[in-house]
């Protein structure tokens, strides 16, 4: 194709595509949150790794899972709106049906929600749904244009916008595409396309709205209401009390609203984190701190799931490009059976510290083994990885059970939630922790009925995992014996009523001068309180539990090789996820090297300024010198200095002018990037905008 | 003719029957009647105001069609340019006057003008065009309402405009519309009390008992005609309502005690159209409290919360008073600066939210919570977010550059934040309530 300048050097290449592969594109493939998810898959580069299947295999298992959690969430919400909608809408009523969804301010999840919705109504209710945001309707009529559009060609935006750009002649009908059009269009649109459903329009962002777009909007659906049936959907973020500041009352009184909620967020994270992150069916394993980073960034800055899964999938891909094939290792898995001893041996794992550690347990044949005969090492390997995923299944099981006993606990010592567990219990010995310790002195208080139903539910969790985990039947066995004993102690102690001998201390405290009572509640007290059978067995099962925590509760981080497994380099999840503008420009200002990883610039920081500095790294590292006040010539002066450092050093030398306009262009960029403003005291002076120490 | 025959035989009775659809508006009506019973004489703007639900549209086309006048009713809303309002006039009056399937691109009020003279010479019946929402014809160029005023001059053709707003003519002048001025102004007052239970029972479901439906409405008339007397909320009202007492028999003290806590809870949220389900629920809650569940139920996240508060500080507060306020070691307060306070306090709360930028913003911030971190991306995006809620507004066109900010929530919301995450907003304030 020729290629075309308009106006001097400005290229225009008009698009190639052929005919037949735009058609072939099937419609739902063109939306673009697809097309962007295969975009990140592909262009990674790491396609042809030995590890990727595996991990587009655990990728696609995790979304799997999220899409089924969605999908169970928001059935009632769904649900709801849908029945809303049918009903209001078959019934002949004055308003407009209105549903409010309040979507909660987690702005990048509100795409999936409103995905299910509109999938529900078209399925139920109507095929015209129109999902509108408020980017494309920045005036009433485009909000029309937009809804005529949909209505008429779907939702296939993609297809035709690439048909204007290629040459090839359309049918006339695609080509005609109102951006704008007015109501009436909709109306005739409406009256030719024959059935009687109504027309839902999505609003997902009602706050970014323009007011009067929407007033205008609902009034004009409600003035028509006669010959296009209309139903509204809000997105609010907010509360509906945005509605009712939006929209003045002329417009209100046609609306008859309903708010529906979608669940809490806190809620919908807790559930996505037992759910599928910590079930047994996930396979890659978090650590213990970049979890808690993660959770934190929730809680603290977004409440947006959908970001937190982003995170989540970062880790999990950074994790299995550093370790690679054994990352993805399950017992299944044949991919480590196929690499060679050498590989193995070769690899990284004994570098891993872990390893290391193993390795110096051993003495003699065994440690040298270890180290030399790659046979046995792979065989090692491999045993030790098995055994480490059978103990976190376990580990996984454990955690529930104790999130059990520990959940009820009046204020919480161990947090609320299993992830809170899962934080501590993973990199450390739980039970040796002092919140433990206070949990094990609050169990001690507890009461026969509420141990009871503890122990029945713990038992319930450990029969669930039991059919995969053989090695939880003797605890099954151990605590089922225990309860049987409670439940038989009850049982005596109903039909029994208060104790006879309590009854005789009674009768004869009653009967005692003051002098005399005290002495006897003296000696009461010294006498250690005796154990009934109750308390015994209390004690009894208190001892099992806490010795099934120790076993099954043995943290993960300090067995060998679990650096293969766990995922916990703090240190890269910070720099990667908490992005920290300031910071990054600091750093990029004082050592250069940091960022353009060029040879020049090589050197400790404690070396100073280097000539082969950006000029603007040079400006900044001066100006870091001086006052509040900079005085342009001496900056210049210096700036000069370390620029001609090399040349002959000549006393009262003149500046250069390239040296001039490079030192002017550096300032410039200061200005713009805030660190100095000029000043109107002082002509050649600037003011220092920064303070303290940099951060390096 | 014959049309004036009849009106000689009998006018009252051909009219009655217009008059009966529409309750309360006799009076309008008969004089809407007297103009356009008479087909040459019609007058040739009339301008039509009242408040919303007041029947002004309703009664408008009633009397049109009653009369059999052509007419075309149109809203300014949808058709807001000249040219789109010409081409929706000329297509109804083609297909009326010339039978031309399609009106030849009528693209202004000259070519619409053209169209009128064009119909007038075939022939001269009376044709009236109804613009509703008037008011949004001040927003088209100023000689837009001039030009539709005279078109009975300019276009030479028996042509009638009835302009209906909310607002009265005053809000439409204009100096270059000096000598212009619709002929006829016609109010459309409030129905009173006995006219909204008249036009309420005349819109009964169908299959209820007259009695019955007539001591329901009486009875919720007698209590929410004093907080809301617009008729489409009282219509509203007592759809919403009558699910409650559609089963009962007809006795005014059974059905006065079941409505009564809805009602109740009803006037506290008149206009609002919350639906019934939900108005059970506010009446058990305690009054002061439906602030704070909205505060709970939006659920920001902990920084954004900080961030919302150090916005408010950062609008209500003069930076003057920053130092003092958040620095560590500000010092004592001099003497003076106290007593000059008392001229500031009045103002901040009352004048309203003072812009402030990006900056002073993140200093508040880190002062009041206590963060581990600088200002992260994170952060950013949660202001951008805030601002993308309306809680706190971007101010003017500053750019990338220095962006400025303003809080748009009020105290009472602000209190209620900071007692969710144990910060009293209020000893930051300079000012006393």
């Amino acid at each position: 194709m020729e290629t075309s300048s308009m106006s001097k050097g400005v290229f225009v290449y008009r698009g190639k595509r052929s005919k037949g592969g735009r058609k072939s594109r099937s419609p739902n493939k063109s939306s673009p949150r697809k097309i962007r998810k295969t975009r990140e898959e592909e262009g990674l580069g790491y396609s042809q790794e030995t590890w990727y299947p595996a991990y587009k295999c655990v990728l696609m298992s995790l979304e799997d899972q999220v899409q089924n959690l969605y999908t169970d969430m928001f059935a009632q919400l769904l649900e709801n709106v849908s029945v809303f909608l049918g009903r209001t809408s078959s019934t002949a009523i004055n308003e407009i049906p209105t549903a409010v969804v309040l979507t909660g301010i987690n702005l990048p999840d509100h795409a999936v929600i409103f995905e299910a919705v509109e999938k529900k109504l078209i399925d139920d209710i109507s095929p015209h749904v129109v999902l509108l945001s408020s980017r494309t309707c920045s005036t009433a009529r485009h909000l029309f244009g937009q809804i005529l559009n949909k209505c008429q060609f779907g939702d296939s935006e993609m297809e035709i916008e690439s048909a204007e750009d290629s040459d090839d002649i359309e049918t006339p009908q695609l080509r005609k595409r109102a951006t704008k059009c007015t109501f009436s269009e909709i109306s005739l649109w409406y009256k030719n396309q024959g059935s009687d459903k109504p027309v839902i329009v999505v609003l997902t962002d009602f706050e970014a709205f323009t007011p009067s777009v929407v007033e205008d909007f609902i009034y004009l659906a409600s003035e028509y209401k006669s010959e296009v049936p209309v139903a509204l959907v809000f997105g609010v973020a907010t509360t509906e009390t945005t509605v009712h500041c939006a929209l003045p009352h002329r417009i209100m009184s046609r609306l008859a609203m309903e708010t529906f909620a979608t669940k809490n967020s806190k809620d919908v994270l807790s559930h996505l984190i037992n759910e599928v992150i910590l079930s047994s069916k996930c396979l890659f394993r978090i650590g213990g701190t970049v979890f808690k980073m993660l959770t934190d960034i929730f809680l603290f800055y977004d409440f947006s799931i959908q970001s937190f899964l982003q995170k989540f999938k970062f880790c999990m891909l950074n994790h299995f490009a550093k370790r690679g094939v054994f990352a993805v290792y399950c017992k299944d898995d044949l991919t480590v059976d196929f690499m060679t001893s050498k590989d193995v041996a070769k690899s990284i794992v004994p570098k891993l510290k872990s390893f290391r550690l193993f390795v110096e347990q051993h003495r003699g044949q065994e440690k040298l083994d270890l180290l030399t005969n790659d046979d046995h090492i792979k065989e090692t390997v491999i045993r030790l990885e098995n055994e480490l995923l059978d103990h976190f299944d376990y580990f996984l099981v454990g955690l529930k059970c104790l999130h059990e006993m520990t959940a009820s606990l009046p204020q919480h010592p161990l947090g609320r939630q299993v992830s809170d567990l899962y934080f501590e219990a993973v990199s450390k010995k739980i039970w040796e922790m002092p919140e433990y310790l206070k949990c094990a002195s609050l169990w001690k208080h507890l009461s026969g009925t509420e141990l009871e139903e503890q122990l029945d539910r713990i038992l319930l969790i450990l029969e669930g995992a039991s059919n995969e985990l053989a090695g939880l039947n003797e605890w099954i066995a151990d605590i089922t014996i225990v309860n049987a004993k409670l439940k038989r102690i009850f049982t005596g102690q109903r039909s029994a009523s208060c104790s006879p001998k309590k009854q005789n201390k009674a009768a004869e405290l009653s009967g005692l001068s003051r002098t005399q009572l005290q002495q006897q509640l003296k000696e009461l007290s010294k006498s250690s309180p005796v154990q009934n059978k109750f308390e015994l067995v209390r004690n009894e099962a208190l001892e099992l539990v806490d010795k099934m925590f120790r076993s099954l509760l043995r943290p993960p981080r300090e067995m060998p090789l679990h650096e293969l497994m766990l995922f916990d380099d703090l240190e890269l999840a910070k720099k990667e996820l908490m992005g920290n503008s300031r910071l990054a420009l600091n750093k990029a200002l004082f050592n250069p090297h940091h960022y353009l990883k060029c040879k020049c610039c090589e050197q400790k920081y404690e070396e100073g300024i280097s000539t082969s500095f950006p000029d603007v790294c040079i400006s900044y590292h001066l100006h870091l010198e001086f006052m509040k006040h900079i005085n342009l010539y001496d900056w210049l002066q210096s700036f000069n200095l370390i620029v001609e450092r090399n040349a002959e050093e000549e006393e009262d030398s003149p500046v250069s002018t390239e040296t001039q306009a490079r030192f002017t262009q550096s300032i410039a960029d200061m200005q713009f990037l805030g660190f100095i403003k000029p000043t109107s005291r002082k002509a050649d002076h600037v003011l220092r905008l920064t303070w303290g120490n940099n951060c390096a | 003719m014959s049309a004036s025959e009849n009106m000689s035989i009998d006018p009252e009775e051909k009219y009655s029957e217009i008059l009966q659809k529409l309750p309360g508006r006799h009076k309008q009506c008969r004089v809407l009647i007297d103009f356009f019973s008479t087909p040459g004489q019609i007058p040739a703007s009339i301008f039509i105001h009242g408040n919303s639900a007041t029947g002004k549209t309703l009664t408008v086309k009633t009397v049109l069609d009653g009369l059999k006048i052509e007419y075309v009713h149109l809203s300014c809303v949808e058709f807001d340019t000249p040219g789109l309002l010409a081409a929706k006039i000329a297509s109804n009056l083609n297909g009326e006057y010339l039978q031309l399937s399609s009106s030849h691109n009528c693209s202004s009020l000259m070519e619409l003008v053209e169209n009128l003279q064009a119909a007038s010479k075939i022939k001269n019946d009376p044709f009236v065009i109804v613009l509703d929402r008037a008011e949004r014809l001040r927003e088209m160029p100023s000689t837009v309402i001039p030009a539709l005023l005279k078109l009975r001059e300019i276009s030479n053709m028996n042509v009638c405009v009835i302009l209906i707003s909310d607002l009265l003519w005053d809000r439409f002048y204009h100096g270059k519309m000096r000598f212009c001025k619709p002929l006829i102004s016609l109010f459309f007052p409030q129905y009173t009390k006995t006219e909204c239970l008249e036009i309420i029972r005349s819109r009964k479901p169908e299959g209820v008992d007259d009695a019955f439906y007539c001591s329901y409405t009486s009875i919720l008339l007698r209590v929410l005609y004093r907080f809301c007397r617009d008729l489409n909320e009282l219509l509203y009202m007592a759809n919403q309502h009558f699910v409650l007492v559609k089963k009962l028999s007809n006795d005014q003290r059974t059905i006065f005690i079941t409505l009564q806590p809805h009602l109740k809870a009803a006037t506290q949220n008149v206009h609002l159209r919350q639906g019934i389900q939900q108005n059970q629920n506010v009446d058990q809650k305690a009054p002061n409290s439906s602030l704070i569940s909205a505060v709970t139920a939006m659920e920001l996240p902990y920084y954004a919360k900080f961030l919302l508060m150090a916005a408010f500080l950062a609008s209500f507060n003069s930076p003057k008073h920053d130092r003092r306020l958040f620095a560590k070691h500000h010092g004592m307060q001099r003497k003076k600066a106290a007593t000059s306070r008392k001229t500031v306090k009045r103002s901040s709360l009352i004048v309203g939210p003072k812009p402030f930028n990006f900056e002073r913003l993140t200093a508040i911030f880190h002062s009041i919570a206590d963060t581990p971190y600088l200002i992260t991306t994170n952060l950013c995006a949660q202001l951008a977010t805030l601002v993308n809620l309306h809680l706190i507004t971007k101010v003017g066109f500053s750019g990338l550059s220095n962006p400025k900010f303003k809080c748009a929530v009020g105290l009472d919301f602000i209190k209620a934040v900071g007692r969710t995450v144990d910060f009293n907003v209020q000893r930051y304030i300079m000012e006393d309530f």
